[in-house]
C-alpha cells in the first residue's frame, strides 16, 4: 500500500474502477501511480471490469421490448384516476368558496340572513359616522323613489361626521311626487343599501320621525327646520326607524348657498352650462386624502347653481 | 401533467430492468413497476424537479419492493435467466447463454441488497452517492455492499459454485 499519501485500500481500486474518482484527478492520479507500482493489483481493476461486463450481460435486456404497453395504458388509466381527484379536489374549493363567500355576502335567501340585518344597519351607522370607505356623496338616479330629473338645483352644507370637514351637498334631483329637488346620500354592502334624500322644502313642518311605505320599500321622514330629510332601504322597518334616529341626531345640515360665477362669453367653449359652480370643486367637498382616492360626486344632470 | 407523464413513461424499461433485477421474475417486476409509476403520478409535486428523475423513480421503486418484501415475505424465485430471454436484445447463444445462467445464479444467490446496489453501480452506471441516495444509506454502506458482492461473485465464479437448481424459500 501506498504510505506517502492517504493510504488506498481494495474499497479505493474498486472505486477507481466504478469511475468515481473521475472528478477527482489528484487522487486519480494517485491510484494510477499505485497501480503502475503494483501489477497484482492493476489486475484487480480488469477484474472489476470484465465482472462488470458479465453482469450488464446479464441484464442487456432489450429496452424497446422492455418498454411495456400494458404500463403505458396503465399510465394513462391512472392519469385519468388523478383527474378524479382533481375534479373532486376543485368541487372541494369552489364548494368551500361558495360557503365564503355566502358568509359575507349574506344573500337574502342565506340561513341567519335576518339576524344580521340589525348588524348591518349598526354598521352602517357607524360608517356613516367615521368610516372612510363610505361611498360619500352620489346621485342616485334610479333608487325606486327619485322619478324624475330636472334641472332644478340645490345646495346644502353636510356635515358627517365622517368627513373631516363640512363639505357641500349638491343635486339637482328632483322627486316626482314633490317636484322639489334633492340629494342623496347613499349606503350600500352587497345587497343591502340605505338612501338618504335630502331637500328643501319650506313648506314642511315639525321634526318627528314618521315611517312609512312606499313601493314596498319603508321609508322614514323627518325634518329640520326647511330641510326634509328621507332615508329608505331595503332593510325592516325596525332597522329604518332605528337608523332614521341616529341619522338625525348624527348629520347636521343647513342650507348652503353657491356663489354664482360671472356667465362667460362663449359658455360652449367652457363645456359647462349657464350658472356652472366655479366655487364647489371635488376638493372642496371632499377632504384633500379623500379627493384623489373617491370618485367625485356628480351632479345627476346639469350643474346649474340656482338655488 | 403531461409532461410529466412523459418524463414518467420515458423511465418504464429502466424500472423494468431494475425491478427484474430485485425480483427476478418479470411478471411480479411488472407489477412493482405499475406500483411505483400510480404512486410517482400521485407524488409527482414532491420530485421538484431537482436532480434525477430516474433516481427519484428508482429510491421509490426499492421503497415499495422493500415494503413488499417485508409486509409479503413473497417466495423467492430463482434467477430465472430462461425467464428473461424474451428480453435479451439478440437471440442468445448458447455459449452467452450459458455465461449469462451462470453469473445470474451467482447473482441471484447474493443478497438482495447487495444485488440491488450492485445493479444500480454495474448496470445503470449510478455514481455511489447516487446509488445511496437511492437505497436510502451512506455511501460508505453501498461500497462495502459492492464490494462484498463482487468478492461473493468472484468466489462463486471462480470456483464453479453456481448453484444450478432453483431455490425455493
Amino acid at each position: 500500500m501506498n504510505t506517502e499519501t492517504a493510504p488506498i485500500n481494495e474499497l479505493d481500486i474498486m472505486a477507481y474502477a466504478d469511475g468515481e474518482f473521475d472528478d477527482d484527478q489528484e487522487r486519480k492520479i494517485e491510484i494510477e501511480t499505485f497501480l503502475r507500482r503494483n501489477p497484482e493489483h492493476a489486475a484487480r481493476v480488469r477484474e472489476y471490469l470484465r465482472q462488470d461486463e458479465e453482469i450488464r450481460r446479464v441484464y442487456a435486456l432489450d429496452m424497446a421490448t422492455l418498454a411495456s404497453s400494458r404500463l403505458m395504458v396503465s399510465l394513462l388509466r391512472m392519469r385519468s384516476r388523478r383527474n378524479s381527484k382533481s375534479t373532486f379536489r376543485a368541487i372541494l374549493v369552489a364548494a368551500t368558496l361558495a360557503l365564503g363567500i355566502m358568509a359575507i355576502c349574506r344573500p337574502e335567501w342565506a340561513p341567519g340572513r335576518a339576524q344580521s340585518q340589525g348588524r348591518f344597519a349598526a354598521e352602517a351607522v357607524t360608517a356613516l359616522r367615521r368610516s372612510s370607505s363610505i361611498d360619500p356623496v352620489s346621485i342616485l338616479a334610479s333608487s325606486g323613489v327619485v322619478k324624475a330629473e330636472t334641472p332644478q338645483t340645490i345646495g346644502f352644507r353636510l356635515k358627517p361626521p365622517h368627513l373631516a370637514s363640512e363639505a357641500p351637498l349638491r343635486g339637482d334631483g328632483q322627486n316626482a311626487f314633490s317636484e322639489r329637488g334633492e340629494a342623496t346620500l347613499v349606503y350600500g354592502r352587497g345587497k343591502q343599501r340605505f338612501v338618504l334624500l335630502i331637500a328643501l322644502d319650506p313648506e314642511s313642518k315639525g321634526s318627528k320621525i314618521s315611517i312609512s311605505t312606499k313601493k314596498g320599500l319603508p321609508v322614514a321622514q323627518w325634518r329640520d327646520g326647511s330641510i326634509v330629510c328621507t332615508l329608505v332601504g331595503n332593510l325592516d322597518r325596525s332597522e329604518i326607524l332605528r337608523l332614521a334616529r341616529r341619522a338625525k341626531r348624527s348629520i347636521e345640515l343647513r342650507p348652503f348657498v353657491f356663489r354664482r360665477r360671472a356667465r362667460p362669453a362663449n359658455p360652449q367653449a367652457e363645456g359647462t352650462s349657464a350658472g356652472a359652480l366655479t366655487d364647489v370643486t371635488s376638493a372642496e367637498v371632499f377632504p384633500a386624502s379623500e379627493a384623489t382616492s373617491r370618485s367625485q360626486p356628480q351632479p345627476a344632470v346639469s350643474a346649474a347653481g340656482r338655488m | 401533467m403531461k409532461d410529466t407523464k412523459w418524463l414518467i413513461a420515458r423511465e418504464i424499461p429502466y424500472l423494468r430492468r431494475y425491478a427484474i433485477a430485485l425480483l427476478r421474475d418479470p411478471d411480479a417486476a411488472d407489477d412493482l413497476v405499475q406500483d411505483c409509476l400510480e404512486r410517482a403520478l400521485n407524488k409527482h409535486r414532491l420530485w421538484h424537479r431537482r436532480g434525477r428523475l430516474r433516481n427519484w423513480l428508482y429510491r421509490m421503486l426499492y421503497n415499495l419492493y422493500l415494503n413488499q418484501a417485508k409486509d409479503s415475505r413473497r417466495a423467492r424465485y430463482v434467477s430465472a435467466v430462461e425467464n428473461l430471454e424474451d428480453h435479451f436484445t439478440q437471440p442468445a447463444r448458447q455459449e452467452t447463454f450459458v455465461e449469462c445462467r451462470d453469473m445470474a445464479h451467482a447473482l441471484s444467490d447474493l443478497p438482495d441488497e447487495q444485488r440491488a446496489a450492485l445493479v444500480l453501480v454495474a448496470v445503470d452506471g449510478r455514481a455511489y452517492e447516487e446509488a445511496a441516495w437511492i437505497m436510502g444509506v451512506p455511501v460508505g454502506t453501498v461500497r462495502s455492499r459492492l464490494f462484498r458482492a463482487r468478492e461473493s461473485l468472484r468466489k462463486r465464479m471462480d470456483s464453479g459454485q453456481v448453484r444450478r437448481l432453483r431455490r425455493v424459500k
